[in-house]
């Protein structure tokens, strides 16, 4: 079966050379990239049918791409603000009954230590990969998570 | 002088009726119309009058504890010229018939004319109270059937009269004194509290009741005794008199004299003559107590007139009575507004002692270094003036704010201790070993306490905790020479106490402060150098990184992949050369310094260049699935023709990528980022016009403010901290330019307008 990875990016420039690393180290892999927390929200109902093996999620996080018809965000965003919204994404994840033991990765510039306080009261299925050039330590951990790489390419791409 | 003694006194009544009515109108009518004080004496006047004497005696049975009671003079008349040799002493005549109640007249009195008026008969009488009385006749003659006819028809009437006369004596004394007292009660009330209650005042009111009371009673002197709560026990002073004088009086003692003893016994007593002062020979004396509830609180004595009647009745003594409750109420009254005006003047003293208090500890606490002893002394001060017979303080500090120098060594830490921070009026105040023991139990306890005769020593003690919100600082401790503690001392204290708790809080917050401050401003400090040296660090190589990436795209011949990947990166370290300044200029702000531009004049050409170079950057850098075009419209900016511009190329660059950051940010897909110029008197304007997010046109000047993001922005991306526009504030600043935000709708236009040089 095709390992099904969820990338959580909204930086264009870093999220297209993610994705290209992660193709690389797992051809046979789905991975499906989401640009904000908005569209996180809209596809955890799928998720519950369509379940991702990891998810790698960054922690600074926009709610939504600016637009004229764009809906103002729940409360818990507006006051909970853009700096932690990943751990809020992890929060819906792991308050769901379907998917709360979906392994996910925090892949962020952030140090380790700023991100204590927060990750303290996350899942025990959590870990977290600092943003590098070396992409080969965040594809290890994703093999701990999914086992190894089998099948050709085949990405997804959501935004 | 032989008498004639049992003659009956119905038997020689007939013939004289006429006489009689008319005597008897007479009579009524000098009741009617006499003057209360002389009414009984113009009484008798008429008697005599009708029976032809020249004088008249009317007596009664005296007030004493002797047993039979011996007559004394009631009432008195005599005709001009004529005066009674001996009148406290009653002939024989009278005596008998006093003794056997019955008339005796003076034989032979017929043989005495031309000699002085003598005793010529002496009739007997009984009051309406079953007393026995008498009524002696003075003349020269012997009575007439007639005249002896006329004074029995009379003195038929005379015991009901007499009690008229008197009743009416004592209505106008209670009303004449009720009315001065009343008076003073008005004078009182109309000049407020404080305004009548002096001590002289109280002396003037009560010196008229003393006089009113001598005129009615014909007292030589009448004098009032009173004694403030709290006073010596058994001393009364003389607070008024009859007498005028301003020295003062001696006072009255219990159990000494008539005065003491009616004080001590706390009922009226009545001396006669000769018997008022321990042996002596001083004139008629009588006393009542002025008794409120159970308690004596003085007494009103009288002595009498050398004159007649020469000593004090049952009457007189009734009448004094009467006066006694309205001098004891009015005494009650002047006692109670003079503790309101007491309590009052205490509690304004107490409000600006409290003022200037607040006052010096706001210069103190402005001070680098507060002077403790002199807030210290102000509370102390403020204590003593204000409480009553408040003689001194102490002030004691808790040992957890005690300098080290100060701590007692092997104190335990679980053990509060004290230890002295300040005394007033310096030495000579409490037992030093008594105020510290009872501040410590104050302490310990948390709340305020007082105590009388502390340790066996006179005075008391009275203490309260200085404290805030449960800290407590230290106690304050009063003290005072009376055997009671004052009823406001201890409120005093806490008011005091809690001032003194609330500077020393204040004073404790503000030295906390103080250090946080100057720690946030070394941290600050150390952040901004920090920064400084991020700034240093990242700002070289990515110069050198532009610079290469500029060269190798100049001179070398690249794919169209390589080109826009080595484009694409030479616009990444334009964008992080751009943080880096953003962190230094954020460093230098934070640490209250201004931007140092470097000045060059630059062209039309040179804005293009950089401005197109800001634009391919911020393309480069968008997210291409959102469409987002930057256009830089060239005629636009050769407005400025061959005018030059004067400003820092860096600053420029630095405010142009802010600006389409922040476009490339907000704006919505597929719109286009305009890059254009104006002219106008203020001079030349880069205008960047974008389509996206609205900014509210009243917020449009907060936006340059830090830290500030507009409400639709936070809540709809999130992202940004809210610094790029405040530091192109100051940099546009820093050039003598300037930056406006001109929003309408959903297109924004900013401005960065140059002065042409």
């Amino acid at each position: 079966m095709k390992p099904f990875i969820v990338v959580v990016e909204d930086d264009h420039l870093q999220e297209a050379l993610l994705e290209d690393q992660l193709q690389r180290a797992f051809p046979a892999a789905r991975i499906e990239t989401l640009v904000t927390e908005q569209e996180f929200r809209e596809r955890l109902a799928d998720f519950r049918t369509d379940r991702p093996d990891v998810i790698i999620m960054d922690v600074m996080l926009r709610w939504a791409f600016p637009s004229p018809t764009a809906t103002a965000p729940p409360a818990d965003v507006a006051s909970g603000g853009y700096q932690r919204a990943g751990f809020r994404c992890a929060e819906l994840l792991f308050q769901d009954p379907a998917l709360h033991d979906v392994p996910v990765i925090y892949y962020t510039i952030l140090e380790g230590g700023d991100l204590e306080p927060d990750t303290r009261r996350l899942s025990s299925r959590t870990t977290y990969v600092r943003k590098s050039k070396d992409h080969d330590y965040l594809a290890r951990k994703v093999r701990d998570l999914v086992g190894p790489a089998t099948s050709a390419p085949s990405a997804a791409k959501r935004g | 002088m032989d008498r004639l003694v049992g003659a009956t006194v119905r038997g020689a009544r007939e013939g004289c009726c006429d006489d009689s009515a008319v005597w008897l109108r007479r009579l009524t009518h000098e009741v009617a119309r006499s003057e209360p004080s002389g009414g009984l004496d113009s009484l008798i006047g008429v008697l005599a009058r009708a029976a032809g004497s020249c004088g008249a005696i009317l007596w009664e049975a005296s007030e004493t504890e002797l047993d039979p009671a011996g007559p004394a003079i009631a009432g008195a008349w005599f005709a001009d010229g004529v005066t009674i040799v001996d009148p406290a002493c009653p002939d024989p005549i009278t005596m008998e018939a006093f003794t056997d109640h019955t008339l005796v007249m003076a034989a032979g009195a017929r043989d005495r004319r031309g000699s002085p008026p003598a005793v010529i008969a002496a009739l007997p009488l009984e009051y309406l109270d079953g007393r026995r009385g008498a009524l002696t006749l003075l003349g020269d003659d012997e009575l007439t059937g007639n005249s002896f006819d006329l004074t029995v028809d009379l003195l038929d009437v005379l015991p009901a009269l007499c009690v008229l006369v008197r009743e009416r004596r004592c209505l106008a004394l209670v009303r004449r004194c009720s009315d001065i007292l009343q008076d003073a009660e008005v004078e009182s009330a109309r000049q407020g509290p404080g305004g009548g209650d002096s001590g002289d005042h109280l002396g003037d009111h009560l010196g008229r009741v003393c006089t009113v009371i001598g005129d009615t009673l014909r007292c030589g002197k009448v004098s009032i005794f009173l004694r403030e709560p709290g006073a010596p026990d058994g001393v009364f002073p003389l607070v008024a008199s009859s007498v005028g004088g301003t020295a003062p009086g001696v006072p009255a003692r219990s159990g000494i004299g008539l005065v003491g003893r009616v004080i001590e016994c706390g009922r009226p007593l009545v001396a006669p003559a000769g018997l008022a002062g321990e042996g002596s020979c001083r004139g008629a004396e009588m006393a009542v107590p002025l008794l409120d509830g159970d308690q004596v609180s003085g007494a009103i004595a009288c002595r009498g007139l050398p004159g007649p009647p020469f000593h004090f009745t049952r009457s007189d003594l009734s009448a004094l009575g009467l006066i006694a409750p309205h001098v004891t109420r009015y005494w009650r009254n002047w006692l109670h507004r003079r503790a309101i005006s007491v309590e009052n003047r205490s509690w304004l003293l107490l409000a600006a002692g409290i003022t200037a208090f607040n006052k010096l500890a706001s210069e103190q606490l402005a001070r680098t270094d507060p002077d403790d002893q002199r807030i210290y002394r102000a509370a102390m001060q403020i204590v003593r003036d204000v409480g009553p017979d408040c003689v001194g303080c102490d002030v004691y500090r808790s040992d957890a704010h005690r300098p080290d120098r100060h701590r007692a060594r092997g104190a335990s830490s679980a053990e509060q201790r004290l230890w002295p921070a300040e005394s007033f009026p310096g030495a000579g105040g409490a037992e030093p070993e008594a105020s510290m023991e009872f501040a410590l139990s104050v302490l310990r306890s948390g709340r305020p306490g007082a105590m009388a005769s502390p340790a066996g020593a006179a005075g008391w003690l009275a203490g309260t905790p200085i404290q805030v919100s449960g800290q407590v600082y230290g106690v304050l401790v009063a003290f005072g020479r009376c055997s009671t503690v004052p009823s406001n001392a201890l409120q005093v204290g806490e008011i005091v106490g809690d001032q003194l708790g609330l500077y020393l809080h204040l004073r404790q917050t503000l030295q906390r402060l103080q250090e946080t401050r100057g720690k946030l401003q070394a941290t600050l400090r150390s952040q901004a150098e920090a920064l400084e040296d991020l700034e240093h660090q990242l700002g070289g190589p990515l110069l050198v990184a532009t610079e290469r990436v500029d060269l190798t795209l100049q001179h070398g011949r690249f794919d169209g992949r390589t080109d826009a990947q080595l484009r694409a990166v030479r616009g990444l370290c334009r964008k992080a050369a751009r943080v880096a300044m953003s962190a230094a200029v954020f460093a230098a702000l934070s640490k209250g310094a201004a931007p140092r531009p470097r000045f060059e004049l630059l062209s039309v050409d040179d804005l293009l260049r950089l401005l197109i170079s800001g634009a391919d950057d911020a393309q480069l850098l968008s997210n291409p699935r959102r469409r987002i075009r930057f256009e830089v419209e060239r005629e636009g900016i050769r407005i400025l023709n061959r005018r030059l511009i004067q400003a820092d190329r860096s600053f420029v660059e630095q405010c142009v990528g802010n600006l389409l950051d922040n476009a490339a940010k907000y704006s919505y897909e597929d719109t286009a980022v305009r890059i254009h110029g104006s002219v106008d008197d203020e001079g030349f304007a880069v205008r960047v016009t974008s389509t996206g997010l609205p900014v509210d046109p009243a917020d449009a000047k907060l936006c340059l403010r830090r830290n500030w993001r507009g409400s639709v922005a936070r809540t709809t991306t999130g992202e940004g901290s809210g610094l790029g526009l405040w530091i192109v504030d100051h940099l546009m600043r820093s050039m003598k330019g300037a930056v406006r935000v001109q929003p309408v709708q959903d297109t924004t236009t900013v401005l960065l307008t140059f002065p042409i040089a």
